[in-house]
């Protein structure tokens, strides 16, 4: 019977190192593939913005605020107007996934913690049981 | 002083692996294996089969454990978790005959002369009919013989179907 339960504990075992494996891997992966295409995108952005001087639109920031609320929303709209929408959008879309990924690897933390430390003490367990 | 140690319900069991604790699935292991395996053993006499049915329903449990709902009874679940990988042992176990088996048994009883009266009855049935017949008994499907005759489906299944209902009014000729 001890064999059968040693087993069926094993089995369950490599079931949930390849589940957990997978899906550290993958957050891993997504994490890194969104973020880091959301950070590239960026930069391309800011290079836009700067070749074709629509940076100047951020100076009115630096005016009274008089000045701001009578001329902010029409510098609102040309800025909106000069934008890569697409660009804009594929930076948004990356980054809001990159954001799920890390929020869902976040709140699963402690369970993700639980099973790979109890993981490595049955990996651990069977080293010492073939040593001995 | 004996230290009384308290073995968790397993409600608690099951809710702290979900929390990742799985450790502790061994305790579910360890209180029902005797059970699930004594329970396919006496339906089973294949000892290392019943063995490896009682793996699958504690594996496929485990699966399952986000799913399940920790205020039920585990083991009448067990139970019937045994009853379908039961089922399905069997079920992979029947005894079947296999499709080249019969279609030799099949040529064996055709005599000549049963060859003679199929190509006089097929010889009443239109071209089409004829090929689609053809196409079927060679087992392509529906959609494939469609594609073949470049016809439409629907075409196809009125041609199938004439012709099978044509094949049945001679046979039922024959015998009055």
């Amino acid at each position: 019977m001890k064999k059968l339960e040693d087993k069926i504990i094993k089995k369950v075992y490599g079931w949930e190192i390849k589940k957990t494996g997978f899906s550290l891997f993958t957050k891993t992966i997504l994490f890194f593939v969104f973020g880091l295409l959301s950070v590239f995108f960026t930069q391309i952005l800011i290079e836009v913005f700067f070749e074709t001087g629509s940076d100047n639109v951020f100076e009115i920031l630096q005016e009274d605020w008089q000045v701001i609320t009578k001329h902010g929303v029409d510098v609102v709209f040309s800025l909106y107007q000069e934008i890569p929408k697409s660009l804009v959008f594929v930076i948004f879309i990356s980054s809001l996934i990159s954001l799920i990924v890390l929020l869902t690897f976040v709140k699963n933390f402690g369970i993700m913690r639980y099973k790979v430390i109890a993981l490595l003490r049955y990996w651990k367990k069977g080293q010492d049981r073939m040593t001995t | 002083m004996a230290i009384e140690t308290v073995l968790p319900t397993d409600e608690e069991i099951i809710i702290s692996i979900r929390q990742g604790q799985i450790d502790l699935y061994s305790h579910i292991v360890k209180r029902y294996t005797p059970r699930i395996l004594q329970f396919i053993s006496s339906r089973l006499f294949d000892k290392l089969e019943a063995e490896d049915l009682t793996q699958n329903v504690f594996i496929n449990f485990y699966k399952a454990i986000e799913r399940f709902d920790e205020k039920r009874p585990l083991l009448p679940y067990l139970y019937e978790s045994a009853r379908n990988e039961l089922k399905m042992f069997y079920r992979s176990h029947k005894e079947v005959l296999s499709l080249d088996e019969q279609i030799m048994v099949d040529a064996q009883s055709i005599k000549e002369t049963d060859l003679v009266d199929i190509e006089e009855v097929l010889r009443d049935i239109s071209g089409d009919q004829k090929k689609a017949l053809k196409l079927i008994s060679e087992g392509y499907s529906y959609q494939e013989i469609a594609d073949k005759m470049k016809k439409n489906i629907n075409t196809v299944r009125t041609l199938i179907r004439r012709a099978r209902l044509l094949l049945s009014s001679q046979k039922e000729y024959e015998k009055t």
